[in-house]
């Protein structure tokens, strides 16, 4: 049965979904093609898995039938994690505010989508007007996570555009890339035609029309390029010489920046499925460790009247009955006790709660159990990252245990019995003692709980101990330190695991460890890599973040095919004046001022939130560029 | 007060779930600025409640809910804010006030009436459809059906209550299926139109619309006609 009616489906697929301009010059069914087939379209998605990610339709969404310039806006993972990226939400608005230009999206077909596609030879199509990606003058992916490259061939593979930005011609679409990951972008250069690196909302609309100008003016792709590369923070790989620099784009002024607009409202569940603010960009704190931390400077912030206008704004055209504010450390934004408990009031009004999800444990606000109880009564999160106060201090996260404990002993009090704790192993200088820290903090954690009376605490606690490897990346002080190997985070994972027996209520959770080597591996990695991301699709490689779909043995062979090892890529350490792959990116933090803080870190000596005293990381070139 | 209303569930969107579709009326609602009424509790959430679910795929002219609100608002004027609001694909096609006490759509619904449409590979004629149906109708019509003690066959004959063939032309064929359904059980459409295509040995995809849902009598709501 199910073999004839994928026959079936194949009959009426054969002309599927298509407008005038898209060939197939069937003649009578011409009429049907200016228009998309509905019926063919919903046969087509009965055989997967939530069809009602390929529907496009949501309300807000933007459909031009006309448009002069189109750009596709990609997403290389599923559509629930993808319409959950803020980011990509405000450059669909930015990108559809400009005249003449339509943004539309696409996600990575779930495989199963996939599969329907190839066996129908059907392109992989935008969710606006249904159109063949490789119709399109521009198609952008968001990089927010090395392992979702493989998803960025399959997109480019499953829309028949050459993946290999050498082999492509004049007629084929502009690829282009950026996003968090672009900031170390030679593992993917070679697929791309040109990176941006930065703050998008006002480069890529840039980019974009100098693409409607050079269409517009007959310009040949390497006079676009050529242009393209003198845009600041505007990276074009085949255009690369020893002297290239790219100097980081950044947005001045974040409260006229651009936002969502009006934003698209999902028929089906996201992952972040609320509306969501951003407060601020950028963080003080100066955790040696963090890439947003570095690659977000300087810290900018949004006016509590332009949030709260926002808020009303957005929840008004949506619908949602949620806000959440975002930044990489809300407690620490100016405003935060004025816009607090203001949003709650007035949102509490309209039935709407407030999520606050990255409130640090020291932050006034955090202690401060009254707002958070009008909030939703989740769990608690903290994330003392380290298990002593000595390794804290070399990572320069700056909470100390009676800061954990302090909020902990608050939270149980108050009726909270849930409790999720995230550290991190394989942290530069840690030893046994740093991986039986973690341990000890749950210990006294869980006794908190449990000596309060019966009649006075939670039902039972609930103490999550969420353990990561630590990747080192690209821009922070640890750039230069390797990550453990391999059997090194199983054995330390053993003894964290043995260690929290016999502690009540704790469980641990750790980090798939296999992908914590690929995700080192490729945040640092180099032009050569861009082989073995090829080798490891045609393997079947793809969804590599989704441990159903994660090859192990496919990346193996992929790196040993290629002549290459991701132990030694991971756990590759660089002298401190080696010359990096990523150096030829200026993200406006010195390396003086990383090396500085790596050797600081080595001795455990902390630095200040730049807030209080400056510390010069911009050095004396972009000091301008901040205004703390 | 609490009104009962019908959405229309269009081509477009037929593709979503019954879960999909709760979100959107409620988020719909919301943008029009509706004055819902919202449960007590820690998440307050909007009473709403449905005559039955509108299965993924299959699109609808009459999918019949209630909801409450705290204060009086007009149906008609219900209608236009919501559908001002509706995406594409959705809308409310009818609203009335519901007296008091009204009781559960879902205990006073009893039969559906369906809209196949087939696109068969080959070309298949009235009247070996209407001959196939009629044999199938003359004795019982086991399906495998999937429940929480596992999967076991049930006979899907005493749910039927009327199946007439409509148009036929070429490969293609309509067939209005008029079955019981109630809270506690009723016709599986897509099943018994399974069981159609095999006795009929044809191939083909087919699509179900769902025209009509009847009601136990109340003079409000609609209900099936004495035969």
């Amino acid at each position: 049965m199910i073999h004839l009616y994928i026959r079936c489906a194949m009959y009426f697929c054969r002309d599927f979904l298509w407008r005038k301009g898209t060939i197939r010059a069937e003649n009578k069914r011409m009429e049907r093609n200016t228009a998309l087939d509905q019926t063919a379209f919903n046969r087509l998605l009965s055989r997967v898995e939530k069809p009602a990610r390929y529907i496009g339709g949501e309300w807000n969404s933007i459909v031009k039938p006309e448009a002069e310039t189109r750009f596709a806006l990609l997403f290389p993972d599923v559509y629930e994690i993808g319409m959950s990226h803020l980011g990509s939400r405000i450059l669909y608005h930015a990108l559809n505010s400009v005249e003449g230009v339509a943004c539309e999206r696409a996600f990575a077909p779930w495989p199963d989508m996939e599969q329907v596609l190839r066996e129908e030879h059907i392109p992989l199509f935008s969710l606006e007007t249904k159109r063949p990606l490789k119709e399109f003058d521009i198609v952008g992916f968001a990089l927010l996570y090395e392992m979702c490259y493989t998803n960025i061939l399959q997109m480019l593979d499953l829309s028949g555009i050459p993946l290999l930005a050498k082999d492509r011609g004049e007629n084929d679409p502009l690829i282009i890339c950026g996003g968090p990951c672009a900031c170390n972008p030679t593992p993917v250069a070679a697929f791309m035609d040109a990176v941006l690196i930065g703050d998008g909302e006002e480069m890529t609309p840039e980019v974009t029309r100098a693409v409607q100008n050079a269409k517009r003016t007959g310009k040949s792709k390497a006079e676009l390029l050529k242009e393209l590369s003198t845009m600041r923070g505007v990276y074009v790989p085949s255009l690369k010489t020893d002297d290239t620099c790219v100097v980081r784009r950044i947005i001045k002024d974040l409260d006229a920046a651009a936002f969502t607009g009006e934003p698209i409202v999902p028929y089906l569940g996201i992952v972040h499925d609320r509306v969501a603010l951003e407060v601020m960009r950028g963080c003080t704190r100066g955790c040696r460790f963090c890439q947003a931390g570095y690659i977000y400077r300087p810290i900018r912030e949004r006016k509590s009247e332009t949030l709260m206008e926002l808020a009303r704004q957005q929840i008004g055209c949506t619908g949602y009955d949620e806000v959440s504010l975002l930044s990489l450390s809300t407690g620490d934004y100016s405003e935060v006790h004025k816009l607090v408990p203001e949003i709650i009031r007035e949102m509490e009004e309209g039935k709407v709660s407030v999520s606050l999800p990255s409130l640090r444990v020291d932050s006034e606000l955090a202690s401060d159990l009254k707002v958070m109880q009008t909030v939703r009564k989740a769990g608690l999160t903290f994330a003392p990252e380290a298990g002593t106060q000595r390794l804290r201090d070399v990572i320069n996260k700056n909470v100390t245990e009676e800061d954990i404990l302090r909020a902990t002993q608050d939270a149980f009090s108050a009726g909270w019995s849930s409790v999720k704790l995230y550290f991190m192993i394989g942290l530069p200088t840690e030893t046994d003692e740093d991986i039986l820290g973690i341990a000890q903090l749950a210990r006294k954690i869980s006794w908190q709980f449990y000596q309060l009376p019966k009649e006075k605490r939670g039902k039972g606690l609930r103490l999550n101990v969420s353990v990561s490897t630590f990747v080192p990346k690209p821009f922070t002080a640890f750039q230069w330190y390797g990550q453990i190997p391999a059997e090194e985070i199983k054995r330390k994972q053993e003894l964290l695991r043995n260690a929290l027996k016999g502690i009540r209520g704790a469980e641990l959770n750790c980090h798939f460890s296999l992908l914590s080597v690929l995700e080192a591996a490729f945040s640092r990695g180099d032009e050569r890599l861009a082989d073995v991301l090829l080798r490891a699709y045609q393997l079947g490689c793809r969804f590599d973040s989704w441990s159903e779909h994660f090859q192990s043995k496919a990346w193996a062979q992929a790196f040993a095919d290629c002549g290459l090892s991701e132990q030694d890529y991971a756990q590759r350490e660089y002298a401190l004046e080696d010359a990096l792959p990523w150096d030829f990116v200026d993200m406006l933090v010195t390396k003086a001022y990383l090396r500085r803080e790596y050797k600081r870190a080595l001795s455990g000596e902390t630095t200040p939130d730049c807030r209080e005293n400056c510390n010069g990381c911009f050095g004396a070139r972009y000091e301008t560029d901040c205004r703390m | 007060m609490k009104l009962i209303a019908a959405y229309h569930k269009g081509q477009e969107i037929a593709m979503i779930s019954h879960l999909d579709i709760q979100r959107t009326l409620q988020r719909a609602f919301r943008r029009a600025n509706l004055p819902l009424l919202y449960s007590n509790g820690f998440n307050p959430h909007p009473q709403f409640s449905f005559a039955t679910a509108a299965a993924t795929g299959m699109s609808s002219d009459c999918e019949w809910f209630d909801v409450e609100l705290s204060q009086d608002v007009d149906p008609q004027e219900f209608m236009q804010r919501a559908n001002a609001v509706m995406p594409r694909g959705m809308h409310i096609s009818g609203a009335f006030v519901a007296p008091e006490p009204f009781g559960s759509l879902s205990a006073k619904l009893r039969a559906a009436e369906y809209r196949v449409s087939f696109q068969f590979e080959e070309p298949v004629s009235r009247e070996k459809l209407a001959e196939t149906l009629e044999a199938m109708l003359a004795g019982e019509i086991i399906i495998q059906k999937r429940t929480k003690g596992g999967i076991r066959p049930v006979d899907m004959r005493p749910y039927i209550l009327r199946v007439s063939v409509g148009q036929v032309e070429g490969e293609q064929a309509a067939l209005f299926v008029l079955g019981k359904l109630q809270a506690d059980g009723g016709l599986r459409v897509d099943a018994f139109i399974d069981a159609l295509l095999e006795r009929l040995d044809a191939h083909g995809a087919y699509e179900i619309h769902r025209m009509n849902l009847y009601f136990a009598e109340d003079g409000l709501l609609p209900h099936l006609p004495a035969e």
